[in-house]
């Protein structure tokens, strides 16, 4: 298989069956690179050689390559647009294209971000299904990539970029369906407790009751709470009390009633106390919903399916049969 | 004989009939006196395609893909951890009991499900909703009969039960900084949940409910003074309803307008330019500057409106009631041109308009 990345100043071709790598130049000038001086550390740039240059850029272009030169293209079009219209004394146009330029020049620090490897004094060792499990085993309930990230961070070591997630439940669904049972667990989908479908975007455990994998209509909420709940708990744990699960903390705080009295400081035992006082309203309706779904869902769905959720089609088409 | 169905579609050039959203549903009420926007719209005219063809080509209704991502990324914001933020919000703000905090998405579930299946599924939902076992409807799927053809609408945003109303719930990515927003994006949202609130008052009539049930107050949610929390706002749309539904009802009656043009003329896109432009002025318009911004045809009826006072807005043409042209207003205005009696009261205006012009300048 031949790759190959364009960049304004030259190509970057891989050719994955020969295992070679050739980098072609167009010039090497680092004053009119395209990327601008932020995406280094603060402070000035020190002027790299030139062949440590490519070797940041040869690690940089890779997936994300053509957006980041469609984002390129963006700023340096706005920064004409700008001295356009500076030399026009257009005030209006010129504060709306700042506007513009700073949003494009965050995305295209975010694209970088994601391109770049994390530091490895902060990466974890463990593969990723192994965080993802370990940060749902934290929760103890369904959650969105974004949390399971948030959690990851606060608790274990090192950050974990929520877009790499996306495939993960595919990937299981597929190991499962060849080989069932071959491995301790499986990441799994969540079900929706009317049509027992996969609930988008929300990441399960294979060993965790149905019930508490079937989302019902107040199923959100009380995951909500529950998860402030174990956050909190783990925020008591002896050390784990770092800047992120502080953070973390605040985040669940700022949306319970009585979570929080001072914006600044939060307090673990008061998350607590607030989230099962809200828990307290909605658990029953709660329960009584998804302990009757997940009754249906056994009767009426095979292994996988109970596991990463039946297809929109068919349980129309099953309940078309019943009728 | 040639029913309205069969003459709409001849308008259009044949083939399907643009389908509406509710940007552009909300903008048939900005020139509600413009029957060539408005028997364009009932036609379903493709309105950028026929302002390309005849050299005017527009960019109305594309949104940036900054200001796109800008507001996925505000709205994924506030639904997240079932829309812990917005339950919040509306706890805080506008007094929703504890107990109502259920969340239902009727997003669509992507391959295999059609479009009035999804309607159909929004509709139970909203229907069986009793006070207390719904709160939240995610991404609900509505409709409007726009002139017999249904357009169907998904409120980027929730429907909720608030005590015994629905409201609509608009989420939007503008800042509201110390209480106060961009009045011109505050009021294009509040036309387009408008939309939402008469195609959701038409989902439970058709279910057999009280179009009642809906609040006329719809929640704008926005940031708030650049930080990263959200702020709700309730806001009136009594008025814009009123007007969305009088334009709607107008373009029910489109027959009356029909009338209007001669039977030959069409606005098929694929005609020759020169033909097509013929065809448009056949239909009249009613310029004004704030066209630019609410119709695709805009540049096209601005360079036809040159030299008329209508180009410089409505309240100049007002003030200069009868006087039509550009030219004409100058040659009352430098008294080369004795007004007639009826123009007697412009005249005056502009004569005074001209003294203080050349004093101004004098000094
Ligand atoms: S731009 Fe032209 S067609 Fe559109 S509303 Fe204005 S006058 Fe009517």
């Amino acid at each position: 298989m031949q790759l190959r990345a364009a960049t304004p100043s030259g190509t970057m071709d891989l050719d994955l069956r020969r295992g070679s790598f050739t980098v072609t130049l167009n010039a090497i000038c680092w004053k009119c690179s395209p990327l601008p001086a932020s995406g280094f550390s603060s402070g000035e740039p020190a002027k790299p050689k030139t062949g440590e240059y490519w070797k940041r850029v040869g690690v940089w272009y890779g997936a994300g390559v053509s957006s980041m030169d469609d984002l390129e293209r963006t700023i340096s079009g706005l920064r004409k647009q700008i001295r356009q219209s500076v030399a026009s004394n257009d005030h209006a146009t010129l504060a709306e294209l700042r506007v513009k330029l700073r949003q494009a020049e965050k995305q295209w620090d975010e694209a970088l971000d994601e391109l770049a490897p994390a530091a490895p004094a902060t990466m974890s060792l463990l593969p990723l299904r192994e965080q993802v499990h370990q940060a749902l085993t934290v929760l103890t309930v369904a959650a969105a990539p974004k949390l399971i990230a948030a959690v990851h961070e606060a608790f274990f070591a090192g950050a974990m970029a929520g877009g790499q997630l996306t495939h993960l439940r595919r990937d299981e669904e597929r190991s499962f369906r060849s080989a069932p049972h071959a491995r301790p667990y499986y990441l799994c989908s969540a079900v929706t407790a009317d049509r027992l479908t996969p609930v988008r975007g929300l990441l399960a455990v294979s060993t965790w009751p149905l019930e508490r994998r079937v989302i019902g209509s107040l199923s959100p909420r009380v995951d909500f709470l529950t998860a402030a709940i174990r956050v909190a708990e783990h925020v008591l744990r002896p050390g784990a009390a770092g800047p992120h699960a502080l953070q973390l903390l605040r985040r669940f705080a700022a949306s319970i009633p009585g979570a929080w009295a001072d914006a600044d400081e939060v307090s673990p035992d008061m998350v607590m106390r607030a989230a099962r006082a809200e828990l307290d309203v909605h658990d029953h309706s709660d329960r009584v919903q998804r302990r009757a779904a997940a009754a249906r869902a056994s009767k009426q769905l095979d292994e996988s399916q109970q596991l990463f959720g039946a297809a929109p089609l068919g349980v129309a088409r099953q309940a078309g049969e019943r009728r | 004989m040639e029913n309205t169905e069969q003459r709409l579609s001849r308008l259009r050039g044949g083939g399907d009939p643009e389908a509406h959203n509710a940007r552009t549903i909300a903008a048939m009420t900005r020139n509600p006196g413009c029957v060539r926007r408005a028997i364009m719209d009932a036609a379903g005219v493709d309105k950028p395609a026929v302002a390309a063809a005849v050299g005017h080509p527009t960019s109305i209704g594309r949104l940036s893909d900054f200001a796109v991502s800008r507001g996925i990324s505000f709205e994924t914001r506030v639904k997240s951890e079932g829309c812990a933020e917005l339950l919040r919000l509306l706890r805080e703000q506008l007094g929703l009991p504890v107990p109502q905090a259920h969340y239902e998405d009727l997003g669509s579930t992507g391959k295999g499900e059609t479009v009035s299946g999804r309607y159909l599924r929004s509709k139970a939902m909203l229907d069986t909703a009793e006070q207390g076992t719904g709160t939240l409807f995610d991404h609900p799927l509505l409709r409007l009969s726009i002139s017999g053809v249904w357009a169907y609408l998904e409120p980027d945003l929730v429907a909720f039960q608030l005590g015994e109303k629905f409201y609509v719930i608009e989420i939007k990515s503008f800042p509201v900084i110390d209480g106060v927003a961009d009045a011109s994006k505050v009021a294009a949202s509040v036309t387009q949940s408008a939309v939402y609130v008469l195609a959701l008052q038409s989902l439970l009539s058709e279910a057999g409910r009280d179009p009642g049930l809906v609040s006329h107050e719809v929640i704008l949610v926005c940031p708030k003074d650049f930080s990263n929390q959200a702020t709700a706002t309730l806001v009136d749309v009594r008025k814009p309803l009123a007007a969305l539904r009088r334009q709607l009802s107008r373009m029910d009656n489109i027959a009356a307008l029909l009338h209007l043009l001669p039977a030959n003329v069409t606005f098929d896109p694929e005609l020759p330019a020169m033909e097509l432009a013929q065809a448009l002025t056949q239909a009249s318009a009613r310029y004004s500057p704030e066209c630019l911004a609410a119709c695709e045809m805009g540049s096209f009826c601005r360079a036809e409106a040159k030299g008329s006072t209508a180009i410089l807005g409505r309240t100049v043409r007002e003030d200069l009631g009868g006087v039509d042209a550009v030219s004409t207003a100058l040659e009352l205005a430098t008294g080369r041109l004795q007004p007639t009696k009826d123009l007697l009261q412009a005249a005056h205006v502009l004569r005074l308009a001209q003294r203080m012009r050349t004093e101004a300048l004098a000094r």
